[in-house]
């Protein structure tokens, strides 16, 4: 069974900590990073690409340091990143043709995996066409592709759905899904509600410290008794505001429905409600309010 | 010659068990047995995987996504080339090859720089050769097409001893490897997602008018001993390489 590691893992860019000793063990699995914009889940991801070096820390695949994998540990390794470049004048079967002989497979197979990763994705129909007239959320698919041509025992997203549509990022959920058996997958992301149902394990960056690890359920159990809806007057907003942790606030008719964060009952008519996911990741990152 | 029955079957049995007995084998732990897996893992060939493409293999792929663009300029370049060698006197043909040479060779290079302007550096890392490797191949195939383009201008113009030729190979290399390392010092510090075509097309303008204007010095290099030649394209070729180590450093994302 594979096995990443990371052993006290430091980064600093400058006077800047952007990581602060993150030690943890991955397992096949799927591992969700929530975390504000900076809070590290992209250089953390880069660490453990091998794309930067820590400023100290090793990270550790099955037993060995990556740095002395090389090549090895680049077979065992996906990647979609952020922002999801290409070359847009080329035709998406060229595209991932070029990438399958870049990641060194045999040409015998990678006409094969090829075709099959097209139609994994939902992209077979459109692989002659550029990939600077597909949209967003295909651009993501054919990430998704090039990644798994390889059959990585590593898969790292970096904020995948990002800019994609909702239709389109239910369908990468369950292209995830599918993708979870017997790897680890490392995912990052600010869009909670993307991993209902999809993380077998979150963790929570907070400016560069590893806030959480464990399973959703555990992770929400903190949340327990804690989070209330309540609905009121428009003008009473601020006031809700100033005193409490405040989550999603929504219309609801001629008055706002605010999901709020509290250890006790927060006001007479509040209704206790079951964390989620979006819960926690509102109760970490909004700013500015009190608890 | 007896046949391996039953009966031997059950005699190895037993030869087995008494052994086992002798020369007692502690079993091992969970942790041995999974090491040993592993082991055994790292001695097997990899079906599919993953063995490093041979040079010529990924010339050959590079070549096939090679801008088209890129390619049929340098078949204009060397049609004009030629034209220009069949009518033109030689002076006048060796100021064409001086000014078309850096022209191909900035064209080709924008091949060389396209990981970057396209912001593909992060990606092809990760692969199984990357950016460092890529670019090398690239930088192969501009100065494949760019010798492609220039060589036989320098031949239809009729300098066929071997003096000659050489001196004139050197000599329109020094230039198309100046703008090289130019190029690829600018390409070093402009922000990521820079189109370099932007760069290389006013740099390659700039350059004509400075030899055009320039005529004598021209000559003056020209006339050079080869010598001298051969130890400035030394000179070039170390810092050319000095740069590509850099360029390759910067391209690391750190």
């Amino acid at each position: 069974m594979n096995e990443l590691c990371l052993k006290s893992i430091y980064k600093n860019y400058k006077t800047k900590q952007v990581l602060d000793n993150i030690s943890m063990i991955f397992k096949p699995g799927v591992y969700s990073f929530l975390g504000a914009n900076g809070s590290g889940k992209t250089t953390l991801m880069r660490i453990i690409l091998n794309l930067i070096k820590p400023t100290k820390g090793a990270v550790y695949w099955n037993g060995q340091p990556i740095e002395l994998l090389g090549e090895s540990y680049r077979d065992a390794i996906g990647y979609v990143p952020q922002h999801v470049p290409f070359y847009p004048n080329m035709k998406v079967y060229d595209f991932l043709m070029y990438i399958g002989t870049l990641k060194g497979i045999a040409n015998h197979a990678l006409k094969e995996k090829v075709e099959y990763w097209l139609k994994q994705v939902n992209l077979y129909d459109d692989r002659y066409q550029k990939i600077k007239n597909l949209s967003g959320g295909m651009k993501q698919r054919v990430g998704i592709a090039q990644a798994m041509l390889n059959d990585p025992q590593l898969l790292i997203l970096d904020e995948p759905t990002a800019g994609l549509d909702p239709k389109e990022r239910i369908r990468f959920r369950s292209l995830i899904a599918n993708l979870s058996v017997n790897r680890i997958i490392l995912y990052t992301t600010h869009i909670a509600s993307d991993l209902e149902g999809l993380t077998d394990y979150v963790c929570i960056l907070n400016n560069g410290c590893l806030e959480q690890l464990d399973e959703p359920e555990n992770v929400l159990k903190k949340l327990a008794k804690q989070v209330w809806e309540v609905d009121i007057l428009p003008e009473e907003l601020i006031y809700i505001e100033e005193q409490y942790k405040v989550g999603a606030i929504e219309k609801h008719g001629g008055r706002i429905r605010v999901r709020l964060y509290h250890h006790k009952k927060p006001l007479p008519q509040a209704v206790m409600k079951e964390p989620t996911l979006e819960d926690l990741y509102l109760y970490y990152f909004s700013e500015g309010q009190s608890t | 010659m007896t046949s391996f029955n039953d009966e031997n079957m059950t005699k190895v049995k037993k030869d087995v068990e008494v052994n086992l007995d002798t020369f007692p084998v502690p079993t091992p732990n969970e942790k041995r047995i999974e090491e040993t897996i592993q082991f055994i893992g790292t001695l097997l060939d990899k079906e599919d995987q993953v063995k490093q493409p041979s040079l010529l293999k990924k010339l050959r792929v590079e070549w096939t996504v090679t801008n088209r663009l890129v390619i049929s300029l340098q078949f204009l370049i060397l049609l004009f080339g030629l034209w220009m060698g069949i009518q033109a006197s030689i002076e006048m043909t060796i100021q064409v090859i001086f000014l078309l040479s850096p022209l191909s060779i900035v064209v080709c290079l924008t091949e060389c720089f396209k990981t970057k302007t396209f912001g593909m550096n992060e990606l092809e890392w990760t692969f199984k050769y990357g950016t460092g490797q890529l670019f090398i191949v690239r930088l192969l195939i501009a100065l494949g097409l760019h010798f492609i383009a220039v060589a036989p201008i320098v031949f239809v113009s009729g300098f066929l001893s071997i003096k000659h030729l050489v001196t004139l190979l050197i000599v329109w290399l020094i230039p198309a490897m100046l703008v090289a390392i130019f190029l690829l010092i600018i390409s070093l510090y402009t922000p990521i997602h820079w189109n370099n075509v932007y760069i290389i097309g006013p740099f390659w303008l700039l350059l004509s008018i400075l030899l055009i204007v320039q005529q004598n010095l021209l000559r003056l290099w020209i006339e050079m001993d080869i010598t001298i030649h051969l130890c400035v394209f030394v000179f070039l070729l170390t810092i050319m390489m000095k740069v590509i180590w850099k360029y390759k450093e910067a391209s690391s994302l750190e």
